[in-house]
């Protein structure tokens, strides 16, 4: 893996989306406003959903970043750290916050495409929790491996 | 836990780690591990050719005390 171009690739690829992502932040409502399907215009929703809407959008920045330092640890050939663990941990806690915001935003809401982000991001974060969890246990087979004399 | 007493048998033989790396073949980085007891493991024939080198037994080197690492 370690000379491999793809997680480099995919790495520019978030890097550019979390760029352009950041830079679209500071122009939110007008990019809301300016999708024809949507019900309302962004500054007559309620200022929770304002809020929720902002918070879902740094959050998905923030998957993107430790999606990034995810890559930078394969792309170093040492995966098998506790920091990919801890890692791997964040992603799953930023999915199922991000799964929760959702749902409450469903409940006052409800359309099916939140319905679906959310179970998504549901599934999505249960994922990274199991995978974290084979990670764990692999880092203490290598542990017992690398320890052995 | 089991405790590795590599370096008092070291300062016994008045053998420095380098010494003993190259007369074991065993690296110094593996050595360091053995001193400091982080090993969770060791192959007999490590512990062959360490005991070969320092001319001791493996009661020499290892010793059991009580209690969790």
């Amino acid at each position: 893996m370690k000379n491999n171009k793809l997680p480099i690739f995919i790495q520019f690829l978030i890097y550019l989306v979390i760029g352009i992502g950041g830079i679209a932040l500071f122009f939110l409502p007008k990019l809301y406003d300016s999708f024809s399907n949507i019900s309302q215009p962004f500054q007559e929703h309620t200022i929770l959903y304002q809020i929720a809407f902002y918070l879902c959008y740094l959050l998905i920045l923030g998957i993107l970043g430790v999606l990034s330092s995810i890559l930078e640890l394969i792309k170093k050939g040492t995966p098998f750290k506790k920091e990919m663990e801890h890692k791997l941990k964040i992603m799953s806690v930023l999915f199922l916050v991000l799964a929760t915001i959702v749902i409450i935003k469903f409940i006052f809401i409800p359309t099916l495409l939140s319905l679906s982000v959310a179970g998504i991001s549901f599934v999505v974060g249960l994922s990274f929790y199991v995978l974290s969890q084979v990670f764990k246990i692999a880092i203490s087979y290598k542990d017992e491996i690398d320890y052995t004399v | 836990m089991i405790i590795v007493n590599l370096d008092v048998m070291m300062a016994k033989r008045k053998m420095s780690l380098n010494e003993l790396s190259e007369k074991t073949g065993i690296t110094l980085a593996n050595l360091s591990i053995l001193k400091n007891n982080k090993a969770r493991a060791i192959r007999f024939s490590t512990l062959e050719s360490i005991c070969k080198a320092l001319t001791c037994q493996p009661s020499d080197l290892l010793e059991y005390q009580g209690g969790e690492k």
